[in-house]
């Protein structure tokens, strides 16, 4: 019926929120994919890319439309879930023979691994709101970490940092929050779903 | 004998082309630069590295130090040294401090205290 699909037309143009892209940022390996499909598949029911041990597991940017997060008190966000490839200052084919890959193989990952990079960074003047993710194992102070917050200050992106894989007995959040004390940091496993009720409420702090 | 080269390259010079960081880089040499460099320089020297990258040329360590301020410099205090600092950076467009980068074929890792910056190799 025309009518109630005008209906529709004005309820979209009138009532819908917009829609906050959410890019996900950190060096490679830290558990970017892993969280963004955690939060795909806790909100929309399906996932949003491959993860793997291999660092430069994500090569493009990769995104979920329409991904509606609901908080206790019933807001709710719209959000485009924008997953990037690991930033990183060197790439070493050699690294990936290590880990297993063929020669040929791993010339070809390392290629699109250097041009990932320059893609997640230009996406930076594309997005919302950012989440960086890091390795919670992992020495946080880092050249890397350092340019990607430096950077969504300087652009005045709101950002969150996230302290992965709590679920080892190697991580350490406080050693992030040390690292960076005026930033909102949340520990939690995307792998393991810890602590995700925590991330839900900082992020709508966040965005809010 | 091994022979490292320490090539320093003014930040004006830098900034009218960063290839020459690279061309530097690629020789063996450990470049250092007298500035800090902005969150978006460090993010462009990223970008041009990846765009360096091949087979033999495998990336980056790179690492900034400010250059702390003389204590005794002013009575003032920390106040008035804000000021004086906020205004070169104003004049000039740049941060105090020096910035460090080796490829990463040499230099394996940087490692920073607020004193001194350690350079594996
Ligand atoms: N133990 C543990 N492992 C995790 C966790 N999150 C991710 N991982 C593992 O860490 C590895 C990297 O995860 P990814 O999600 O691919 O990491 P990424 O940040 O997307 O990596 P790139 O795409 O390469 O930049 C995978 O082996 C994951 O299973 C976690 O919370 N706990
Ligand atoms: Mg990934």
């Amino acid at each position: 019926m025309p009518i109630k699909r005008l209906l529709r037309f004005f309820n979209r143009l009138f009532k819908k929120k917009k829609q906050v892209k959410l890019g996900i940022y950190g060096p490679p390996n830290g558990g970017k994919t892993t969280l963004a499909n955690r939060i795909c598949l806790d909100w929309l029911g399906e996932e949003l890319g491959s993860a793997s041990h291999i660092p430069h597991e994500t090569r493009r940017v990769q995104m979920k439309e329409r991904v509606v997060i609901q908080s206790g008190d019933g807001k709710t966000l719209d959000l485009t879930v924008v997953d990037t490839p690991g930033i990183a200052t060197k790439i070493d084919y050699e690294d990936f023979v290590k880990k297993g890959l063929s020669k040929k193989e791993a010339r070809a990952r390392a290629r699109e691994a250097t041009r990932g990079v320059i893609e997640a960074i230009k996406w930076l003047d594309n997005v919302d709101a950012v989440i960086v993710v890091l390795d919670a194992t992992k020495n946080p102070v880092d050249q890397v970490n350092v340019t990607i917050l430096g950077n969504l200050e300087a652009r005045k992106i709101p950002f969150m940092i996230v302290a992965n894989k709590i679920d080892l007995k190697k991580s350490n959040v406080t050693r992030i929050r040390e690292a960076f004390p005026n930033t909102k940091v949340i520990g939690i496993s995307a792998k393991y779903g810890h602590n995700m009720d925590k991330f839900y409420e900082a992020l709508f702090e966040l965005i809010n | 004998m091994k022979k490292i080269s320490i090539k320093f390259i003014p930040y004006e010079k830098m900034k009218k082309n960063m290839e020459l960081v690279f061309d530097e880089l690629k020789r063996g040499s450990i470049v250092i630069i007298d500035s800090k460099l902005s969150p978006e320089e460090e993010s462009e020297i990223i970008t041009k590295t990846m765009e360096n990258v091949d087979l033999k040329f495998k990336g980056i360590e790179i690492s900034t130090m400010d250059v702390s301020v003389d204590r005794n410099e002013s009575s003032g205090g920390k106040f008035t040294t804000l000021i004086v600092e906020k205004l070169r950076r104003i004049l000039t467009g740049r941060e105090r401090g020096i910035t460090i980068i080796g490829s990463a074929n040499l230099v394996k890792k940087i490692e920073k205290t607020p004193e001194e910056l350690l350079l594996y190799m």
